[in-house]
């Protein structure tokens, strides 16, 4: 058991006071100067070594004889540290020769990989590492955001910034698919709520598990990017990503209390212009679009310009949004053991109230973490680990709004007030839909949409060493964890009023309340042999396992409307709804894999490194005969820094690495018991007796589908150097995967006659292939007492299908279709099709005469076009604008209507990280972009002109008439030029549409979305030990930090973020990304 | 070194006690698959199979055939051109085809009685029938399958097994024919009131009307005549010839007086007391089911509010409709004027005499306006001599019980509202207005063009260039069948007849009349349904005075459409099918006088914003009386010839 250090925690509760009390100590003491030399163990100096008085910000360097003088008490303590070697503390005298001792580089420590752990020297496979540090330097609830720009092979984007949300994409090296986490030995997933159509719905994701740990609670993040995923046997055909939890150490207790306090805004939404503008220009765009009435009068505009009652305008986004949204984080930790047992137990309170200004709207969470390990005999070891986190996540009502909301929002009409003017208890119509964002938010009136989350993890480790055998160990490991979800949808009506004069126009909502309970349980155990030798120069590992793994899943929903008149609510229960309008349902699943794994090492001098390893691993998706693969791995390693040649060619290069891997492993394909010959709903009922519908069971298979797991070889080469033991260092890789066996249909699909009656089943077919590279490069070093490290990293991924079995049998009604359509071979990034170049660089048509007289068909008439609207470049000079006149170029992260694409990684990525420290002070930034992306902006959209009752100040720089016109159509009109269109209704014409072919492939609608972005930004000051020291702190540290402080990117985008997606629907893709400003305390009792 | 063996050793062997794949037998499984076994053990696991079969039967349930006839448009002005997808599925032909073995296997396993796998084998082989039928009434002969093809091939190169010629097309009339009567005979003759499931008297009704088929085609084939060249008439998959009527004629009375003779079933509201009864009883034959004269069709109670045929919501008129002034489609249903016509109206002593709206006192009824668009009138004139009607219900008083029933007409009544439904206004200076909201004053009372104030006050003519908000009648008349009169329904269940014993009647009227056999029976079941609808004199038996019937009384159940095509009565030729409208009667209110009077203009149906009235269909090209051949060239088939 542990003992809690009872002063401990006496100390930690009179902190606060403590920090009031801390006054500047002044003692008399006898001061001294030192001269001293600081040298390294082979006698040479060392420059530029930091000498400090400890507790103090007394201190020196080092010059470049290695000799310092400083001014301090005798007998004080002077800490000496230098990057590459060991601190020392040693106590001042007059003349002090100190030798520091070599640190052990980096390179000697542990990095965490499957199954075991290895020497950062002897790692031959392209595994990163990030440590806690650098993953706390962004301050994020969501440990994926925080991950961003910090890992080479990493892409990570953020799409949209709900709280509680994560709405993170994470992928490693451009894989489509998600990567396997596996959090202390167990992989884990948890559930995510869907996007865009999506919304009310939940997936098991594994960046999902990510991104709800406690970040504090992290030691370090592995990510295993090349075939060394392998050792995970199916599914890890996307990389796997390893956490590893905090344990405890042998000290005395330590308890640490961190905070942050938050205030986000968002990092961009466009500026409106005020209600007159608004007026005058709504006036505009009707008189382009020759509409016959809806026009405001000059009455009203004079109104608006005094800002008379009823017409301030409504900035819609100011209405739906808090000036700030709050977030904080609470962490307490304690840690601590004896040579028995050692322990690290945590618990977080986390809370983020969100941007959406409604009532109770946000999230929180709670997480507890426990890890324990004690020694049973001496040779017996036993871990206890547990966590428990609980969040909650309110949301507005998902029924037809949640999905929408951001729409709804954009699609406001500025002249309307949120309520009734007069009485702000009635809603008003505030859009053509009359869903009235304000309302949506008051969860009193329309309902909310409520998701409880609980987690339970449990394991259990046992460690045996063999003390027959020195290097053995025998190991065995069970979890058990519960997931479970609880959903509840209450969506109530509303009743919608007009603004202006109260009038009862509509009610929307439903009056339905439903309730979805769905709990996920996974048993794990497994057993490990390890061993570990070294013979003279020869070191040997061997590992052996066996795991197996089951899920049980099960799911049940209830649902009852409250009737369609009724306003009268009781409470939100399922019981209180009517019961003649009901429904229930419930499904369950079983799942399991299991494996048999090995792996053996083998290690000459730490320069000639082999790798082998093995897995045989079984699914339940496949048949009986079928589900056991083999996916077996190598890989190489060549350090020639430790080489005689080399050591004496580039002494300075105390580290260069070469690594080779190879290795086969798969991804998880085609539904569980296809198999099985079977018959399924067909979900049409057919009466036999009037009210008596019995449901259709159909098949569609004559044959077992026997497709099995894609098969996935990955490829990595790369080498690792370091200079001048951390001054300079980094790795380059270059990495293909490729895919074989993707399930498609048989070449014979197409010429199997109909009388067969059957569809023919998938075959493992298709091939695709990854291609990129990714690397790292760091620098480390000081100035003075200014020490600072800077690593960079950035990475480049393609992906294209190489095979596809259809093509064969396709045929193409013309070359330009065959171009268009066949996929075979060609970089998909690179393809997207249909967009057109514009001529000149952007010539724009000036007047209605330039129309009249442009002697290029346009695909439409030429009263569909606009003075402002650029001007298409006819490719082949036919005289006519259609789809051969054409271009391809790198796709968008959302197409028109935010559908297809949407949510796609940008396929370079890159980041920047910079740690500073100067004396007490420290200083992180982390910077992060993408490139090679496009956005689409459409001006039919909520960020668009005209259709959506919306005027940005962005589109103020317009084509528009001279004055003295009214006539837009007078070929007389005079234009005065400006970026954009000529306002219209519509984008693009008059008619009710525009002009196709030109609505949609302006400049202005296409825009390279390549962005850095200043990720994080952090200032810490440690206060003084000899302050804090006397009331029982070891360290205290306060901060304060930014995220998504700076963003840079093309000034079309800088309204709407270049990283969130923005599409039609789901409004702009969704809420706006925050830009947070958060301070707080890392306290070490 | 041999210690480590040793410890290997044992490793292994108890990692081998781990028996990984015992753990994937243990899980449960895809709990929404059922193993066919489980499926024949039991009776509900059989009606599951037999559910998907019914379902899929191509019955073309509210499917709104009769829009692509003269009799009937759509109101949003889409466009119906005369070729319909043809069914071919054999997908479902294979399910039918396993549910024979599926049920044998059912009886073996002692889940079934012999009876009701017997029962059961009927429905099968009438829901095989009818697939068959569905697409031997549109492509001519086809391939026939009869058993399941599961094992005829093994997913490679070789398709051998699986491929069919076609069977020539009275092969296959013959099979559908052969298979509905192994149904009756199989075939109980009831489920029980209230059923949806075909009986005995279902197969020999549908027999009957697929003899019918068989027996016009083959009549009429030479009416309308394709090539010999083309290979699919040279092997007579697309052929039919006189020499075969007479026995499909004798085959189609035959089937229809099984069903007739034995009484199970007759006409609803056979001998109405007045034309009032009448139109009552019409009115509910469709409103609900009428057990006594429904003999197949399919139910729309399905258990659930939502899951209906939404004919209400689609179509009751704009007044009268159940989301009250908002929503999206409704009304879509316009009845032409060439049917409306079509219905007689009642002489002095209930006998029939000839019911052509009266509009122009010269009698001139044959000449229609081209155009009444929006912005431009062509052909009509004010000066006109029309007859002005006090009240614009009048010209339809004395009309067919079933006219009055099933079609909604100007100043009707229905669910408790007057259907206001004018296109026109002629104030009282004899400028005038047609389709454009516009009003005048006349002693003090305003009138408009639509006859009300506000869209919800009327329900013709409003916004017909509007193809989403079209949702006003655009031909003057629009559809009651199948919507209840009493009131409006978002989620209306009422069944749809696939086939009623009136049908039968004049299936075998016409098959008398056309054959000449039976015609003392022909005569009598032919008067029968006039009867119904409260004639009370006898006309002669005559293949028109047949098809006059089928028309009004079968109106709006897709029946038109196929006895146009069997019949070869398609208008034949690009010019005679552009004067061969759809027709819409315009009311129009007429100020010019010392009180409102109403005229009614016979015009052509405006569609959109296209200044040509829809065009009545026609066909150009005799081969179009057989669709296209699915995947001729992979199922390695004659292709049709419209196709060669």
């Amino acid at each position: 058991m542990i003992k809690m250090n009872k002063s401990s925690l006496r100390r930690a509760a009179s902190v606060l006071c403590g920090f009031l009390l801390l006054m500047p100590a002044a003692f008399a003491q006898n001061t001294i100067t030192v001269r001293g030399k600081v040298i390294d163990p082979d006698k040479q100096p060392v420059i530029g070594a930091a000498v400090m008085q400890a507790g103090t910000q007394n201190g020196a360097a080092t010059d470049l004889d290695g000799n310092f003088t400083l001014t301090c008490p005798a007998g004080a303590d002077l800490e000496v540290s230098s990057i590459g070697y060991e601190t020392v503390t040693v106590k001042a005298t007059a003349n002090m020769t100190i030798t520091l001792a070599e640190a052990a580089s980096e390179l000697d420590e542990s990095v965490v990989v499957g199954y075991g752990t290895q020497k950062k020297a002897s790692l031959t496979s392209a595994i990163a590492n990030i440590r806690d540090e650098e993953l706390m330097a962004t301050k994020s609830p969501d440990v994926t955001s925080s991950l961003q720009g910090k890992v080479p092979g990493l892409l990570i984007h953020q799409v949209s910034g709900g709280a509680g949300d994560f709405d993170t994409d994470l992928n490693i090296r451009g894989f489509s698919g998600e990567p396997i986490v596996v959090v202390d030995g167990v992989v884990r997933t948890a559930q995510r709520r869907g996007r865009g159509f999506n919304y009310g719905s939940y997936s098991n994701s594994a960046s999902t598990v990510l991104s709800q740990l406690n970040p504090e609670d992290i030691e370090s993040i592995s990510v295993l990017k090349d075939a060394s995923a392998s050792i995970y046997g199916m599914g890890a055909g996307n990389g796997v990503i390893l956490v590893t939890t905090k344990k405890g150490a042998v000290t005395k207790p330590s308890v640490r209390y961190s905070n942050t306090l938050s205030f986000g805004v968002p990092t961009a939404i466009p500026d409106e212009v005020d209600l007159a503008t608004y007026m005058q220009f709504r006036n505009e765009m009707l008189a382009n679009s020759r509409a016959a009435d809806g026009y405001f009068t000059d009455e009203q505009i004079a109104h608006a310009k005094a800002g008379d009652p009823g017409y301030e305008g409504t900035n819609w986004h100011e209405v739906v949004m808090k000036k700030f949204s709050f977030q904080q984080n609470h962490t307490l930790s304690v840690s601590g053991g004896n040579q028995q047992t050692q322990y690290y137990l945590s618990t977080r309170f986390n809370q983020d109230q969100g941007i959406l200004n409604g009532d109770g709207l946000g999230y929180k969470a709670f997480n507890f973490q426990g890890n324990l390990t004690t020694k049973i005999t001496d040779n017996l070891t036993a871990t206890y680990q547990s966590s428990f986190d609980f969040n909650h996540r309110m949301g507005i009502s998902t029924t037809n709004s949640e999905m929408n909301f951001w729409y709804y929002v954009g699609y406001s009409q500025p002249d309307i007030t949120p309520t009734v003017i007069g009485d702000p208890s009635h809603y008003s119509t505030a859009n053509g839909e009359h869903w009235n964002p304000a309302a949506i938010l008051d969860t009193d009136a329309m309902g909310y949409s409520s998701t409880k989350m609980n987690s339970y993890n449990n394991s259990l480790d046992l460690k045996y060493e063999a003390p027959f055998l020195k290097g053995l160990t025998l190991d065995a490991f069970a979890s058990f964890n519960v997931n479970q979800r609880q959903t509840n949808l209450l969506d109530k009506t509303v009743s919608i009023y007009e603004y202006d004069t109260g009038a009862f126009v509509e009610n929307k909502g439903n009056n339905f309340y439903s309730e979805t309970w769905n709990k996920n349980q996974q048993l794990y155990g497994k057993l490990q042999a390890n061993y570990s030798g070294r013979f003279g120069d020869h070191s040997v590992t061997g590992m052996l396992a066996v795991e197996a793994r089951m899920n049980w899943s099960s799911n049940i929903g209830a649902s009852r409307y409250y009737g369609s008149t009724a306003s009268f609510f009781t409470h939100d229960t399922i019981s209180q709804g009517a019961t003649d309008q009901k429904d229930n349902n419930g499904t369950r699943s079983s799942t399991a894999q299991a494996g048999y794994i090995a792996r053996a090492t083998y290690d000459y001098k730490g320069k000639y490194m082999v790798e082998l390893s093995g897995r045989l691993d079984g699914s339940y998706l496949y048949a009986p005969g079928y589900r056991w693969g083999f996916f077996p791995a190598y890989s190489l390693g060549w350090r020639a820094s430790e080489e005689p040649f080399f050591k004496s060619a580039f002494p300075w290069m105390n580290n260069f690495k070469l690594r080779f891997s190879d290795g086969q492993t798969s991804i998880a394909q085609g539904s569980a018991y296809a198999w099985q010959l079977g018959y399924v709903s067909s979900g049409n009922n057919y009466a036999f007796d009037a009210g008596v519908p019995i449901v259709g069971y159909y098949n569609s298979a004559a044959a077992e589908t026997i497709v099995s797991w894609q098969h996935v070889r990955m490829t990595d080469i790369g080498f690792d150097f370091e200079i001048k033991r951390g001054l300079f260092g980094g790795s380059v890789d270059w990495f293909w995967r490729n895919i074989s066996g993707i399930a498609a249909n048989s070449i014979y699909a197409n010429s199997v006659p109909d009388f067969y009656g059957i569809s023919l089943p998938q075959y493992n077919l298709n091939k695709s292939q990854n291609v990129g590279i990714d690397l790292q490069l760091s620098h480390r070093h000081h100035i003075g007492q200014l020490n600072y490290r800077i690593t960079a990293t950035a990475t480049f991924t393609r992906n294209r299908q190489t095979h596809i079995a259809a093509a064969e049998t396709s045929t193409y009604g013309s070359h330009e279709a065959y171009y268009k359509s066949f996929m075979e071979g060609r970089w998909s990034n690179a393809l997207s099709g249909t967009y057109y170049n514009w001529a000149n660089g952007g010539e724009q048509f000036t007047s209605w005469a330039d129309i009249n007289d442009y002697n290029v068909y346009t695909g439409g008439q030429p009263s569909d076009l606009l003075p402002g609207m650029y001007k298409i470049e006819d490719r082949d000079g036919n005289g006519v604008i259609n789809s051969s006149d054409q271009y391809y170029s790198f796709g968008a992260t959302a197409d028109a209507f935010g559908f297809g694409s949407m949510g796609n990684n940008p396929p370079l990525q890159f980041g920047l990280m910079i740690f500073l420290n100067w004396k007490n002070f420290d200083m992180s930034a982390t910077l992060s972009g993408a490139a090679l992306d496009h956005k689409f902006i459409s001006l039919s959209g909520p960020y668009g002109y005209g259709y959506f009752y919306k005027m940005y100040e962005t589109y103020v720089d317009r084509y528009h008439l001279a004055d003295g016109y009214t006539d837009p159509f007078d070929p007389q009109a005079q234009w005065v030029s400006g970026y954009w269109p000529a306002l219209t209704t519509t984008t693009g014409g008059y008619t009710t549409w525009g002009n196709g072919t030109y609505r949609n492939v302006q400049p202005y609608n296409w825009i390279n979305a390549s962005y850095v972005r200043l990720k994080s930004l952090e200032l810490g000051y440690t206060l003084p030990r000899s302050l804090t020291g006397k009331i029982g702190i070891n360290n205290a540290r306060i901060y304060v930090s930014g995220t998504n402080l700076l963003t840079f990117c093309n000034k079309l985008l800088k309204p709407y973020d270049p990283e969130r997606n923005f599409g039609w629907i789901g409004g702009g893709g969704g809420a706006p990304l925050i830009k947070t400003f958060s301070f707080g305390v890392n306290i070490n009792f | 070194m041999k210690k480590i063996f040793t410890y290997i050793a044992a490793l292994v062997l108890s990692f081998s006690l781990v028996s990984c794949d015992a753990i994937f037998d243990s899980l449960e499984g895809d709990l929404s698959k059922m193993a066919e076994s489980d499926l024949t053990a039991n009776e509900a696991g059989l009606l599951r199979l037999l559910s998907y079969a019914y379902y899929n039967l191509p019955m073309g349930a509210f499917g709104n055939l009769d829009k692509y006839t003269m009799d009937a448009t759509d109101t949003h002005g889409a466009n119906y051109g005369i070729n319909q997808t043809a069914f071919w599925s054999y997908s479902n032909i294979r399910a039918v085809n396993k549910l024979f073995g599926q049920i044998e296997q059912g009886y073996q396993n002692g889940a079934i009685t012999e009876e009701v796998r017997d029962n059961m084998l009927g429905e099968a082989h009438f829901i095989r029938a009818y697939y068959y039928y569905a697409m031997v009434r549109n492509l001519g002969g086809v391939p026939i399958v009869e058993e399941p093809l599961d094992d005829a091939y093994d997913g490679g190169e070789d398709i051998s097994g699986l491929l069919f010629p076609r069977k020539t097309e009275k092969e296959t009339w013959d099979y559908v024919i052969a298979e509905f009567d192994k149904a009756a005979e199989l075939l109980p003759a009831s489920f029980g009131a209230g059923s949806y499931r075909a009986n005995k008297y279902a197969a020999y009704a549908l027999e009957g009307r697929a003899a019918l088929y068989a027996a016009s085609v083959s009549k009429y084939w030479a009416k309308a005549p394709i090539s010999s060249e083309y290979d699919a008439v040279k092997e007579k998959l697309t052929y039919m010839e006189a020499s075969y009527a007479d026995d499909y004629y004798k085959k189609c009375m035959d089937a229809c007086a099984k069903v007739i003779d034995s009484n199970a079933y007759a006409l609803y509201g056979a001998n109405p007391s007045s034309v009032a009864d009448a139109k009552k009883n019409l009115q509910d034959l469709f409103v609900k089911r009428q057990d006594i004269e429904f003999i197949f069709g399919k139910s729309y109670e399905l258990g659930e509010g939502t899951s209906t045929n939404g004919f209400d919501y689609g179509n009751s008129p704009h007044q009268v409709h159940a989301t009250g002034g908002t929503g999206w489609t409704w009304a879509r249903y316009s009845v032409t004027l060439n049917l409306v016509d079509e219905f007689d109206d009642y002489d002095e002593n209930m006998g029939r005499v000839d019911g052509t709206v009266k509009t122009r006192n010269d009698g001139v009824e044959d000449n229609y306006v081209i155009n009444l668009g929006l912005n431009n009138q062509s052909g009509f004139s004010a000066d006109t001599d029309f007859i002005k009607y006090d009240d614009p219900a009048e010209p339809f008083a004395n009309k067919d019980a079933r006219f009055q029933a099933h079609v909604i007409y100007p100043g009707c009544t229905f669910r408790g509202a007057t259907i206001n439904i004018q296109g026109g206004i002629i104030k009282p200076d004899g400028n005038y207005t047609f389709y454009n909201d516009d009003s005048a004053e006349l002693n003090g009372t305003t009138y408009y063009t639509f006859g009300g104030a506000t869209e919800i006050e009327y329900s013709g003519f409003h916004l017909m260039d509007n193809s989403n908000a079209g949702n006003w009648y655009n031909s003057g008349f629009g559809i009651a069948k199948f919507l209840d009169p009493a009131s409006a329904s978002l989620y209306s269940t009422n069944p749809w007849p696939d086939i009623r014993y009136a049908e039968v009647l004049l299936n075998y009227a016409e098959a008398a009349a056309e054959s000449g056999q039976n015609a003392d029976n022909g005569k009598k079941y032919l008067n029968d349904v006039r009867h119904r609808a409260a004639f009370k004199d006898d006309v002669e038996l005559t293949v028109e005075n047949v098809l006059h019937e089928r028309r009004v009384e079968l109106a709006f159940e897709d029946d038109l459409i196929y006895t146009l095509r069997r019949r070869r009565e398609y208008v034949f030729g690009a010019t005679d099918g552009i004067n061969n409208r759809k027709r819409a009667l315009v009311p129009v209110v007429d100020l010019r006088g010392d009180a409102p009077k109403y005229i009614f203009v016979r015009a052509n149906v405006y569609h959109g914003d296209v200044y040509v009235a829809a065009n009545g269909n026609y066909i150009s090209d005799y081969r179009s009386y057989y669709g296209s051949i699915t995947n001729y060239v992979k199922n390695d088939i004659t292709a049709n010839p419209i196709q060669q």
